[in-house]
């Protein structure tokens, strides 16, 4: 009898012991929620980080044949993205990008690809699969992606009208969300 | 309290105290291990030897000088900053750790993009598959501001199947920070 007992107060022990680590599992997980990254990414952060610096001139073919330099640009807010075909996020973030340029295309803001050491016959398969129709430059040394400091691909830069370097967002982002562009907007 | 509720407690506690997380699962046929801690998170997924050689001979590079590249111990790199801190780091500054024996270990240091060049270099290898295997791998060194991330392959130098531990040193807005992520193992 007192064995039974025993094995029921064990029972019960083990089923409060159980709760108690259930709540504490709960509590623990609320707080790892509230500080979530994920709920701090959508708290109002711009995916843009400020950088300050002259952007380097360059003279670059696009790939059907025309020839670009930054300070064609001058005037006007540009965004400059670096980016490779067989890089996934510059993949990714493609088809955002080309629904940013629908938006801001009629606004005096303009936009550049730089695909770094790739040419025309490696570039003209991937706009097949992902059609764009701002121009498409090619840095087939890849010495314009060094002299603006890029390290990894994607990497895009924001150049204010005055040709300086104002914002960069290393990796791939949503390029249409209006949190984005509305600080491109604001630098004209 | 029984064997199994020890257990269960156990487990829920190594869970909830763990400041960082050691995965180790199947993710496109690769192992994967990954490190989180402060929003920062290292994905390193294994890449095996036939997957690295077929991405290089895709970029032009011959089937030897690919099979140089398989042989190394390349595995897939995602550094993502998810966190609010400004995160930096240099891969020369990172150890890949081999246990020699019970008393012993040493260290070495991961190929980064100058020990490929110059590798190249004494090859001949033409400038364009050069430069896509350059941009393809994880920068050497890397600032990450919020929202920041990166994909890239990382090359170990060790040969298939060898297994090592990972130390991994950070800056969290200057700080440093230290890890060593363990029983890493190069695929077959």
């Amino acid at each position: 009898m007192s064995k039974v007992r025993s094995r029921v107060n064990s029972a019960e022990a083990d089923g409060l012991l159980i709760m108690k680590v259930s709540l504490l599992m709960l509590s623990l997980l609320i707080m790892q929620l509230i500080s979530s990254p994920l709920l701090a990414k959508e708290s109002g952060r711009s995916g843009l980080t400020k950088i300050d610096g002259v952007a380097p001139e360059f003279e670059l073919l696009d790939f059907e044949g025309e020839t670009h330099h930054l300070s064609d640009y001058r005037g006007e807010p540009l965004i400059v993205n670096f980016w490779a075909t067989w890089c996934p996020p510059c993949r990714a973030e493609m088809p955002s990008m080309q629904r940013a340029w629908e938006k801001i295309r009629e606004e005096g803001i303009a936009m550049l690809a730089i695909n770094v050491g790739e040419n025309e016959d490696m570039i003209f398969p991937f706009t097949a699969e992902y059609p764009v129709e701002f121009p498409l430059l090619m840095d087939l040394d890849s010495k314009v992606t060094q002299q603006w400091k890029v390290r990894g691909l994607p990497t895009t830069i924001v150049v204010d009208p005055a040709g300086r370097m104002v914002y960069r967002a290393v990796g791939g982002r949503e390029w249409d969300s209006d949190k984005i562009l509305d600080l491109v907007r604001a630098l004209k | 309290m029984s064997l199994c509720m020890k257990k269960i407690v156990l487990y829920m506690v190594l869970i909830f105290t763990a400041s960082t997380l050691y995965a180790d699962v199947n993710d496109n046929d690769g192992k994967v291990w990954l490190w989180e801690e402060h929003g920062v998170s290292l994905k390193f997924t294994q890449l095996t030897p036939l997957q690295s050689e077929a991405f290089f001979i895709g970029r032009g590079f011959s089937a030897e000088n690919a099979a140089v590249v398989g042989s190394s111990c390349m595995f897939q790199g995602i550094f993502r900053n998810d966190g609010a801190k400004t995160v930096e780091y240099n891969l020369t500054e990172w150890k890949v750790i081999q246990q020699q024996n019970l008393q012993s270990q040493y260290s070495k240091q991961i190929l980064v993009r100058n020990y490929w060049d110059k590798k190249w270099d004494l090859l001949d290898i033409p400038d364009s598959p050069k430069i896509a295997f350059r941009w393809s791998l994880i920068p050497t060194q890397q600032q990450f501001e919020p929202e920041d991330y990166n994909w890239g392959m990382i090359s170990f130098g060790l040969q298939p199947s060898e297994s090592f531990d990972l130390d991994v040193t950070l800056y969290l807005n200057g700080s440093k920070l230290q890890t060593t992520i363990l029983a890493m193992e190069c695929a077959k």
